[in-house]
């Protein structure tokens, strides 16, 4: 059950457009590689990649899932090398900081020229891994949110705005 | 490694989570003064339930009842008053199960 809207689409849009603007003058000569984590972050990575107008390249990572008894993995791994690249992750939120802790332990062996983080959520309600976030498009309160490519048990992912869901997945 | 007698499912749930992510922690490795007598004598102790020592924090476990809460907050208080430079961050078992969900749906 949806409980209210967070933030509508005007609002979602303007947030990506001021984020893609900050990415093209930090990034400008550059060649950055925006990094996406599946599957939240995917309609945030398509709408802040049409709004970097120099060139750049996307590529999508995925990461096992906490019922996976062999901890945290990447699924599916980025299809280029990073070694040299300017890179920037994209999360859809950070929460405890844990995953994005892993995924940048991860990519900063592989020795990219840099590594910047860019989140759409940020809720630092229950962070225990303290991590620099160079991009925030909204900070939440603690609620489960859900839209523009966050799920609640698969659904939800299709709507155009972020809304907070009225409960917790069980 | 062999797991400590934990105190509530809470807290080996979240052993289970630091685990998952590969965080080193310690269960209650130390005890804080957190009362003395007029002679500076210890007489409260405070053992938080987790340090994690990549992070230089201490995480601590608490339980719904408002009765113990109440007596846990004192307890966060008192330490953050005595030792102000240790961080300690109070994790309620809604936390933790929040965690859990929000893991398993989409994002952490």
């Amino acid at each position: 059950m949806i409980a209210e809207r967070l933030f509508d689409e005007a609002t979602i849009a303007a947030r990506v457009r001021e984020i893609g603007a900050s990415i093209n003058v930090d990034y400008a000569g550059k060649y950055p590689m925006i990094l996406g984590v599946l599957t939240s972050a995917s309609v945030f990575v398509a709408d802040l990649t049409r709004r970097i107008d120099i060139p750049c390249e996307f590529d999508f990572i995925a990461l096992t899932r906490y019922s996976d008894a062999e901890g945290i993995r990447f699924a599916k791994d980025t299809s280029a090398s990073v070694e040299g690249r300017h890179v920037i992750l994209v999360e859809d939120t950070i929460d405890t900081g844990l995953t994005l802790q892993y995924v940048t332990k991860t990519l900063r062996a592989r020795q990219p020229a840099s590594l910047e983080v860019c989140t759409l959520l940020d809720r630092p309600h229950r962070r225990i891994a303290g991590i620099d976030v160079k991009y925030r498009g909204f900070e939440i309160p603690d609620v489960f949110v859900v839209g523009y490519g966050l799920d609640y048990k698969g659904r939800y992912r299709e709507l155009p705005e972020l809304y907070a869901h009225g409960s917790w997945p069980q | 490694m062999q797991q400590p007698r934990f105190a509530h499912q809470s807290e080996a749930e979240f052993a289970r989570l630091l685990d998952f992510y590969e965080v080193e922690w310690l269960y209650e490795p130390c005890a804080f003064p957190i009362v003395r007598d007029a002679n500076g004598k210890a007489v409260e102790w405070f053992a938080p339930d987790f340090y994690l020592p990549k992070y230089d924090l201490y995480v601590e476990m608490t339980v719904q009842s408002p009765r113990l809460q109440s007596r846990k907050n004192r307890k966060v208080r008192l330490l953050r008053e005595a030792f102000p430079d240790v961080a300690l961050k109070l994790f309620t078992r809604r936390d933790v199960e929040r965690i859990f969900s929000n893991r398993l749906a989409h994002a952490s």
